[in-house]
């Protein structure tokens, strides 16, 4: 019997794992697509926090006040602007010697910026920077 | 009966085993050739997107790098057009000025200097007047394109911080990057 062909079972089992194979293979590439859009969300990101970095860099240790001087907010107001997905908040705190951060001011201060924004997934995803900005 | 039966079979497939197995080679095809057409979709996709982002990438981070050496940024901030013109503080040597500007959807990058006939060696400021109160003469250094798929190009804050946002578009695929740079000359 076996020698005129195949059973309807091995050609049902022969097909489920050809299935498998490619539905597997087919997820593949929307995963892709979708970590290289992470990839450039990250980016985009990691721009906005050193563009914040960068203005905090161009003031003095004295004229950064400490705590939260940047409260969340969207970089866009315009729904239809990509930077309107992303939000962005900075806060200044004293640190010690040990980068432990401390409530006297001992001449060092960390600027921490945290862009925060959702991926093709809805996850929050967030991105932090920190500067360490001392007293010259 | 048996026999018989046997030898019916040996001459060749029933209508339904042809059927089915011309179905099952059909979906087989099929699958194959959705799956290749989705990885080339997705190829396309995945480049395009890269492809975008590396020349945002690469362009922001060297306008960033020069605008940050630089000695002294000459457009006035806000600029009005896609263009920033400043001094170059890479090489102290010879004055010599760095232009970006945007030509069509290429991001162009002019290395300038400007010299009096007098004495063509000396590079001297843009704006500066010989003896005889006449302009410099311009000498292009270098000028070609560094960065593709450009839609637009913004500048503004002031000569010590500089905001720069940077529009991007390749086959309906947008990308904006805004970032800015601390002159610390």
């Amino acid at each position: 019997m076996n020698k005129d062909g195949f059973s309807l079972i091995e050609v049902m089992v022969a097909f489920s794992i050809l299935m498998v194979t490619f539905i597997s293979l087919m997820g593949a590439f929307p995963t892709a697509l979708s970590i290289n859009k992470g990839a450039e969300n990250m980016s985009i990101a990691s721009y906005l926090a050193q563009d914040k970095i960068e203005e905090l860099n161009s003031d003095d240790y004295e004229a950064i006040a400490t705590g939260t001087i940047e409260a969340r907010h969207r970089l866009s107001a315009d729904t239809d602007n990509s930077l309107y997905r992303f939000e962005r908040e900075t806060a200044i705190y004293f640190v010690d010697q040990n980068l432990q951060a401390t409530s006297s001011d001992t001449g060092l201060k960390i600027a921490s910026t945290t862009v925060h924004y959702t991926d093709t997934y809805k996850n929050n995803k967030s991105y932090n920077l920190k500067m360490l900005i001392s007293l010259k | 009966m048996k026999i018989e039966k046997n030898k019916i079979r040996k001459n060749g497939f029933t209508i339904l085993e042809t059927m089915v197995s011309v179905s099952l080679f059909t979906i087989l095809i099929l699958l194959t050739g959705s799956l290749f057409s989705l990885s080339q979709k997705s190829y396309t996709a995945g480049a395009n997107e890269n492809e975008l982002t590396q020349n945002a990438r690469v362009s922001i981070d060297r306008i960033s790098r020069e605008i940050r050496q630089s000695v002294e940024i000459i457009t006035s901030l806000p600029a009005t057009s896609t263009e920033i013109f400043f001094q170059n503080g890479h090489d102290m040597d010879q004055i010599t000025y760095i232009r970006y500007y945007l030509d069509g959807t290429d991001l162009m990058r002019a290395h300038e200097a400007y010299y009096f006939l007098a004495d063509p060696g000396v590079y001297v400021i843009w704006n500066g007047l010989n003896h005889l109160g006449q302009p410099p003469e311009k000498i292009m250094l270098e000028d070609r394109v560094v960065g593709e798929f450009f839609n637009n190009v913004r500048f503004w804050g002031n000569n010590n911080l500089v905001h720069i946002l940077i529009n991007l578009e390749k086959n309906q695929k947008q990308l904006q990057i805004q970032s800015s740079v601390f002159s610390r000359n």
